[in-house]
């Protein structure tokens, strides 16, 4: 009796042991700091990063870009106006509270609170009313039939879901968290480290695999290569392409996902000459994309149309446009037809981040050659995100985050009352489009809804769409489980192991 | 004069920088002549090549060619620098004659402004204004200009007190010459040594700061080329491409060396009792 | 002699600081725009509560004069305002990166002492020889390379003949001294060797001039041994102008410590110096060189009195 209880305790610790590659400490080195941590107000890129496993969100993404619930555990589109969410019982916030319908209720009615400023908010005009069916169901009503487009917004960060008794107990959430993710905030020091750790009443079990996860700020990639090199970090963020020539070795694994922002080059409709769409379809026969993603990204990167080329069934791939042709002759005649036979100049503002600034430099050789004159004006990060939305420039170099859903790729972009079209674009047909594509419940119909828009956006051009760059980054050897995804979510993390 | 120059000749090393001086000046003048690209060409097919035949110094990640953005960049660092210097150099001139020569509440007044901006170290000053004010080429020259006037406003009045003390000085006033006349007449050939060895000295320290400014991303802005520019732009290649940052910044170190040999020579053989 | 002239530096250097204060405070009044707006931007972290209480420190409505008296109010009694970017105390923030600063200081000093003293000894004791005249053009082309070209040489080197040397980033003493003595190494060497090239040449020059005083002759006639004369003597007394220029040195230690602390990814005052630069956060930057030209007045005031008590013969009228 004795022998079998001693073999049963030694196997039950060995499977343990071995299903147990839990645990340990996972360093990252990033490049930007994050602006702050209140989820349903943040918009920088490594905000995203950090909030997107300390928050939830009612639904997320797996890793082929499909929505899956998550803190909702089912939802129902009964109709094309409603949604209803049924939430999980099991989910509690990182001080212990747990998640209750009502902090669901709240989180919407915030976003949508004109006073809070949610970038979000946009994305829920449609919703005529919340409301709270009984302890786990809510309902969302829209005022037009866009239910199957709404939903992928319940799976950004967001959107993510707050506690209102947090938040109305005075807590300033853009400096401290409170989430219901895999990991909590537990340390942040600006300028230098934010720490995450495991929660352990996460509501999957078996995530997440990590006891911590540290993210470096490096804002040089030289140093976080070379830290990478040393074994000083586990997994490092790549934004120059060129560093993966000194990690080919078997120490390493590189990551590389197409991702769907995109960079363009926005134009100020509004000014003279660019306020001529034959000028600015113009500029895009002189521009040569293909230079440009090698130049810059050496290569790391995917030209894309107005939907990004993988996203089925709403692509137009680049080929399909005569503007995407590389033809400087042609662009010059048509130049000297609307009545710039000498070209024109202008300028393009740009910041010193994510390459904006090379992209820039770039643009302006090209141009020159059929002799358009670039000035290049380097400003400030917050300079450039003041006069971006005061529309104070003639043109700018900016990436925007991309979409599987051609609502939420276009609609605050192009129309003309979109909280993001800070190009001034007013063209009733691509309103009236926008407007038709949401609430249309036929794929099909929709689809041509959406073709027709994106033929009009590559000729009127109020904005080139350059490419998009390939989101790289790289680990040591033992990290395994790490993906990111095409929209550069690291929620993988979640699943990420070290294997010692 | 013509003893000072026989004993600045013997000197080798105070000949060899002469001569890069020069060719500085000219490249300063004419860069169009020595640099053999544009230096805002891109070329893609010819991006990061290691120094070459085609391209001495190898080219950008832009496929442009470094030693002709050097070149360039050599013409607007002498640019800056040095109209930063002539503003320097005026200025404080001026103050630290008016300082040295009226003495009093004057010169406590001036001091005293002089010793707070003193303070500053030269690349904080520097940066400091670059930072509120932004970074354009004038705004550099300013700023750089700004941080010199303390040393030379000091030195100048230090050597104008010990002269104004001097027999022709007080003579020059018995008979009733105006300030202002004894001052330019007088006083200024006499602190002439003095001078030129302050303007040689800082002159090499101002190139440092502007290219420093540079290198920190706080100098002229792209894609216009500046040799601290160069380096900082090219740190990111380190590992790959090393010749981006080591060969301007080699090119920095030999102009400033060769000012600095220049002003060794010159202290040298103009006699120190003149200015102690 | 001493107590009066103590006095005197003191209350000397009180306009001084009074005058940096108000460089700084006019500068940034200076800049076009109204201060508000660039000081809020684009920021929306801060409070109600902190932007009303900016309004307050600053005294934005009253007269420029007012304002100034405030402003400096309120930096004698340590508060340096919050941080546009994080909301965080203007004054911790320094805190916390000052050690940084500090330990990269110490250590250059300390290389620069270990190479620039002996060199300069050498090369003063084998006066006009070869081995003098090699050194001299070391010092001097330690002199005219930019710091950050002599640390790109080296980052370069060791990247790529060691490959578990860390070179950039941070880690604290306490949390391991070994590492952060190895972190250290190659910044402080950088800058120390900047600096050492100043030095060397100032111990050369004082080294030269006192061996060539009588007293030296003497002794040597005397039949004290050379190296006893030179040592303790000699040295001795040339150490007062090393003093100075230490001093003078700082200046550029502070500046210099904004490139190296940038090239090399420590987190200090230089290197949030620039990061605030970057991102106009302007009380941070003002707080950062009030602080640091505080310091360098202050500092030299120490040095100028450790001069008088090592060298009682000076007088520094």
């Amino acid at each position: 009796m004795k022998k079998i209880f001693v073999v049963l305790s030694v196997l039950t610790l060995v499977i343990f042991g071995f299903s147990q590659q839990n645990g340990g400490v996972l360093q990252i080195g990033i490049e930007t700091e994050p602006v702050g941590f209140d989820p349903n107000l943040v918009t920088a890129f490594a905000s995203f990063r950090i909030l997107e496993n300390v928050y939830d969100g009612l639904l997320k993404y797996d890793e082929n870009m499909n929505l899956v619930p998550n803190i909702a555990e089912k939802y129902e589109v009964p109709d094309p106006n409603t949604i209803i969410f049924t939430i999980r019982d099991n989910v509690y916030f990182h001080n212990g509270e747990k998640l209750t319908i009502e902090d669901v209720l709240y989180t919407f009615e915030r976003i949508m609170d004109e006073e809070v400023g949610s970038p979000a908010a946009a994305y829920y005009s449609e919703v005529e009313s919340i409301e709270v069916l009984d302890s786990k169901r809510i309902q969302f009503k829209l005022k037009v039939p866009m239910a199957n487009t709404l939903l992928i917004n319940f799976a950004s960060t967001n959107s993510a879901i707050v506690s209102k008794e947090f938040v109305e107990t005075g807590n300033n959430l853009q400096l401290k968290t409170n989430g219901t993710g895999p990991f909590f905030m537990s340390e942040y020091v600006p300028g230098d480290h934010i720490t995450l750790e495991k929660n352990s009443n996460y509501f999957i079990p078996n995530q997440p695999y990590l006891d911590k996860i540290i993210f470096r700020i490096m804002p040089e990639e030289i140093s976080r290569v070379t830290a990478l090199r040393n074994g000083d970090v586990d997994l490092i963020e790549i934004k120059e392409p060129l560093s993966l020539r000194s990690l080919q070795s078997n120490n390493y694994k590189v990551y590389r996902q197409p991702a769907l922002s995109y960079y363009l080059l926005g134009f100020n409709t509004t000014r003279e000459p660019l306020n001529n769409p034959r000028v600015r379809s113009a500029l895009s026969l002189a521009i040569d994309r293909e230079e440009i993603i090698n130049m810059v990204a050496f290569g790391e990167g995917t030209i894309t149309g107005p939907m990004n080329p993988t996203v089925q069934p709403w692509t137009i791939t680049p080929e399909n446009f005569e503007e995407y042709e590389y033809n400087p002759e042609k662009a010059k005649s048509i130049l000297a037809e609307v009545g710039y036979p000498n070209g024109f100049e202008f300028n393009i503002m740009t910041a010193s981040r994510y390459s904006f600034d090379k992209i820039a430099q770039v643009i302006q050789s090209q141009l020159s050659k059929i002799g358009v004159k670039v000035n290049i004006e380097l400003v400030e990060w917050g300079i450039f995100l003041n006069r971006w939305g005061g529309s104070d420039f003639d043109s700018f170099i900016s990436l925007n985050s991309g979409s599987i859903d051609p609502d939420v790729q276009f609609y605050r972009t192009f129309h003309s009352n979109g909280s993001t079209n800070v190009f001034l674009y007013n063209n009733s047909i691509v309103d009236k489009l926008l407007e038709e594509g949401r609430k249309e419940p036929n794929v099909v119909e929709r689809i041509k809804i959406y073709n027709q828009l994106q033929n009009i956006l590559v000729k009127e051009a109020p904005i080139l769409f350059l490419y998009s760059p390939n989101v790289l980054y790289a680990s040591q050897s033992y990290v395994e489980g790490f993906k990111p995804l095409a929209n550069e979510s690291l929620i993988f993390l979640r699943e990420t192991r070290i294997e010692e | 004069m013509k003893r000072f120059l026989k004993n600045f000749i013997k000197n080798p090393l105070n000949v060899i920088s002469i001569i890069i001086l020069g060719i500085v000046i000219f490249i300063s003048f004419f860069p169009g002549i020595i640099a053999p690209y544009d230096p805002l060409e891109m070329d893609s097919q010819n991006i990061l090549q290691s120094p070459n035949f085609a391209h001495i110094f190898g080219t950008d990640q832009f496929g442009r060619d470094v030693f002709s953005r050097s070149i360039y960049g050599i013409q607007s660092s002498m640019k800056i620098a040095l109209s930063a210097m002539i503003i320097s150099s005026v200025l404080g001139t001026f103050l630290g004659l008016l300082s040295g020569y009226y003495g009093g509440l004057v010169d406590q007044i001036i001091s005293r402004v002089v010793d707070a901006f003193f303070a500053f170290p030269s690349l904080v000053l520097a940066l400091f204004i670059v930072a509120l004010f932004g970074a354009t080429t004038f705004n550099l020259i300013v700023a750089i200009g700004i941080v010199y006037v303390p040393i030379f406003a000091r030195t100048i009045r230090g050597s104008v007190i010990s002269v104004r003390e001097l027999t022709f000085v007080k003579a020059a006033k018995i008979v009733g010459k105006s300030d202002f006349k004894i001052m330019l007449t007088v006083i200024l050939p006499n602190i002439f040594s003095i001078f030129i060895v302050t303007f040689t000295t800082n002159f090499s320290t101002a190139i440092l700061t502007e290219a420093s400014l540079g290198f920190l991303g706080l100098g002229v802005p792209p894609p216009e080329p500046t040799l601290g520019g160069l380096v900082g732009q090219g740190t990111n290649f380190i590992l790959t491409a090393p010749w981006l940052t080591l060969l301007p910044g080699a090119i920095i170190a030999i102009i400033v060396l060769s000012i600095n040999i220049l002003g060794d020579g010159l202290r040298d053989v103009l006699d120190p009792k003149f200015f102690r | 002699m001493s107590f009066s002239y103590f006095i005197r530096r003191i209350l000397l250097s009180i306009p001084t600081i009074l005058l940096v204060t108000l460089i700084v405070f006019l500068l940034v009044r200076l800049v076009p725009g109204d201060v508000v707006d660039m000081i809020i931007g684009t920021q929306n972290f801060l409070s109600e509560e902190q932007i009303l209480q900016m309004y307050e420190d600053f005294g934005l409505d009253k007269p420029l004069i007012s304002q100034y008296f405030i402003w400096l109010k309120s930096l004698v009694t340590g508060n340096l305002g919050v941080s546009l970017r994080t909301g965080e105390d203007v004054a911790d923030l320094l805190v916390q990166r000052l050690p940084v600063t500090l330990e990269l200081a110490l250590l250059s000093i300390l290389f620069s002492i270990i190479i620039g003293i002996p060199l300069g000894m050498i090369s003063a004791l084998k006066k006009n020889t070869y081995v003098d005249n090699s050194i001299k053009v070391v010092g001097l082309i330690g002199l005219s390379s930019p710091a950050f070209w002599i640390g790109t040489i080296f980052i370069v080197l060791f990247s790529f003949y060691f490959d578990n040397f860390t070179i950039f980033g941070y880690v604290s003493f306490i949390e391991n001294p070994l590492k952060n003595l190895q972190i250290f190494l190659l910044p402080s060497f950088t800058l120390g060797l900047m600096i050492a090239a100043q030095i060397l040449r100032i111990t050369r020059t004082s080294m030269i001039d006192e061996l060539s005083k009588d007293y030296v002759k003497v002794a040597h006639s005397k039949g004290l041994s050379k190296n006893k004369v030179i040592y303790k003597h000699a040295f001795r007394n040339a150490l007062t102008p090393i003093i100075t220029i230490t001093g003078i040195q700082l200046g550029y230690l502070f500046g210099g410590s904004i490139v190296i602390e940038n090239m090399f990814a420590l987190p200090g005052l230089g290197r949030l110096l620039l990061q605030s630069v970057n991102q106009r956060d302007y009380p941070v930057i003002q707080a950062i060189i009030l602080f640091i030209v505080i310091v360098i007045v202050i500092l030299n005031l120490l040095i100028d009195f450790i001069y008088t008590i090592i060298d009682p013969r000076v007088n520094l009228e």
